[in-house]
């Protein structure tokens, strides 16, 4: 582990700058994605700047509401680089409200990035993102494994433990890998126009299989943490919400991928496996 | 499996299938929890109980990190020669002399083995601090916090839990304050 490194008189954490480099690697592979599919990638770009931005000033100003006197005494200490003087839930609530918010400005000048769209972008960005917050678990022995004694357990706060963060980091490499193959199937612009041919993924259906893929990582893997937050003193807080959000991403690739489907069995040249439309014959008499 | 996507009763039963396997794997990994009257193990990390240290002070009074249980302690790693360390020792101290009433410690543990104590002293005489100030003359306490680098900050709570860990400086007085004030506030 590799929790900090040492510059002169300065001192910088390992996983903020993995976490830094995840981000330049990230927003790379969003303009790309964005330019594969025909969307500007400099809107998308200035989507993710402002609702992170939006995350971060929020989330510091409300923690320093709820500590308003020692803000007031040492007003510097808002621009404190630690992350935990923020208000996590108001930051989120904030990005949510700066993303709705732009995406609903530019449809009304008549530029509007159609949502499903915009999240098959994002997705590669966050598969990335992903890595980078595992490697930045695994240099700071952060989300630390459960005690066990394997071949492979390290030696971790003062216990032989699972390296929970390596599985992390194989099992984001892999979805960001498996996204990557799955990306280069171009959506066409809409669900209904299905000239693209046949290989060519609905708008959302790689958002979704990102989710559902992201979702069973922390469903599986988290049960080799030992850093769990528990719920009735034994259930893994992070699974049940994890399974909540796997069957949500499934449900939705349903959803996308029939309303595809659906589009392309009205086409001339429908596939095979449509359902063969019922025909009346009048009765001779 | 993907391809089962656009047949919605086939789909269903994939959901199904994966809602029991997904309620499976949770009661099957669910954890025993906590050891009965026992909190997490000793370790420097976030959420670990703190390591016991026992140190001297300047006049030779032995501190021992377990005598200020039910306190919410503040353990700051420091140099006399680390510039961030000096820049939030006034931090510290005007602190440890506001919230010291309300059940606060800050224990200002000097790196000794990386410093000296005259040059430690003239410091701390220099601002005129009134927080124990420790010395880790050979290093031990150190090792057991795993002091890579200077300032190294530990936020512990009354329950001798680790709740926060800073490496580097200098931390900003609002930013010490506020997490102090989180942790007095929660109950014993």
């Amino acid at each position: 582990m590799f929790p900090t490194l040492q510059l002169g008189p300065a001192v910088i954490q390992t996983s903020v700058l993995l976490l830094l480099a995840g981000v330049w690697l990230a927003t790379g592979r969003i303009e790309r994605h964005a330019r594969m599919r025909g969307q500007n990638g400099d809107r998308i770009l200035t989507l993710v700047l402002v609702v992170v931005a939006s995350a971060i000033v929020t989330g510091r100003l409300a923690y320093a509401t709820q500590h308003l006197q020692a803000y007031l005494a040492n007003p510097l200490g808002l621009l404190s680089p630690t992350m935990a003087t923020m208000n996590l839930e108001v930051g989120a609530l904030a990005a949510l409200s700066a993303g709705a918010f732009l995406l609903r400005r530019w449809a009304r000048r008549g530029q509007p990035i159609p949502l499903l769209d915009l999240l098959d972008v994002l997705a590669p960005g966050m598969a990335v993102m992903m890595m980078a917050f595992s490697a930045g678990n695994l240099a700071s022995g952060s989300a630390y494994g459960a005690p066990a004694r394997l071949p492979w357990s390290i030696f971790l706060w003062d216990e032989w433990r699972h390296p929970s963060q390596a599985y992390e980091l194989l099992a984001a490499l892999g979805i960001w890998l498996l996204i990557e193959r799955s990306a280069k199937k171009v959506p066409s612009a809409s669900p209904h126009d299905t000239a693209a041919g046949p290989s060519t993924r609905a708008p959302g259906f790689l958002f979704f299989t990102w989710m559902a893929m992201a979702a069973s990582a922390r469903l599986i893997l988290e049960a080799f943490r030992g850093d769990s937050v528990l719920w009735g003193g034994a259930i893994r807080a992070p699974q049940v919400v994890a399974l909540i959000a796997l069957l949500g991403a499934l449900w939705s690739v349903g959803r996308v991928a029939r309303s595809r489907r659906s589009a392309a069995c009205h086409q001339p040249d429908s596939p095979s496996d449509c359902p063969t439309p019922t025909t009346t014959t009048s009765p001779r008499l | 499996m993907m391809h089962l996507a656009p047949h919605p009763r086939r789909w269903a039963l994939v959901q199904a299938l994966v809602a029991l396997a997904g309620v499976a794997w949770i009661a099957l990994s669910a954890s025993p929890g906590m050891p009965q009257g026992g909190g997490p193990p000793p370790s420097p990390g976030q959420g670990f109980s703190a390591p016991e240290l026992v140190l001297p002070d300047s006049d030779g009074t032995l501190h021992a990190l377990s005598s200020y249980r039910g306190r919410v302690v503040v353990l700051n790693f420091w140099a006399s020669w680390c510039p961030p360390c000096r820049a939030e020792m006034p931090a510290f101290e005007r602190i440890h002399q506001e919230l010291a009433a309300r059940g606060l410690t800050i224990l200002a543990v000097n790196a000794t083995s990386q410093d000296t104590r005259q040059a430690a002293l003239r410091f701390t005489e220099e601002l005129g601090l009134t927080l124990p100030v420790l010395f880790d003359d050979n290093g031990s306490a150190q090792t057991s916090y795993r002091i890579r680098a200077l300032p190294t900050t530990f936020f512990i709570d009354r329950r001798g839990i680790i709740r926060q860990v800073v490496v580097g400086g200098p931390l900003a007085g609002a930013v010490i304050e506020s997490v102090v004030n989180d942790l007095l506030a929660e109950a014993d």
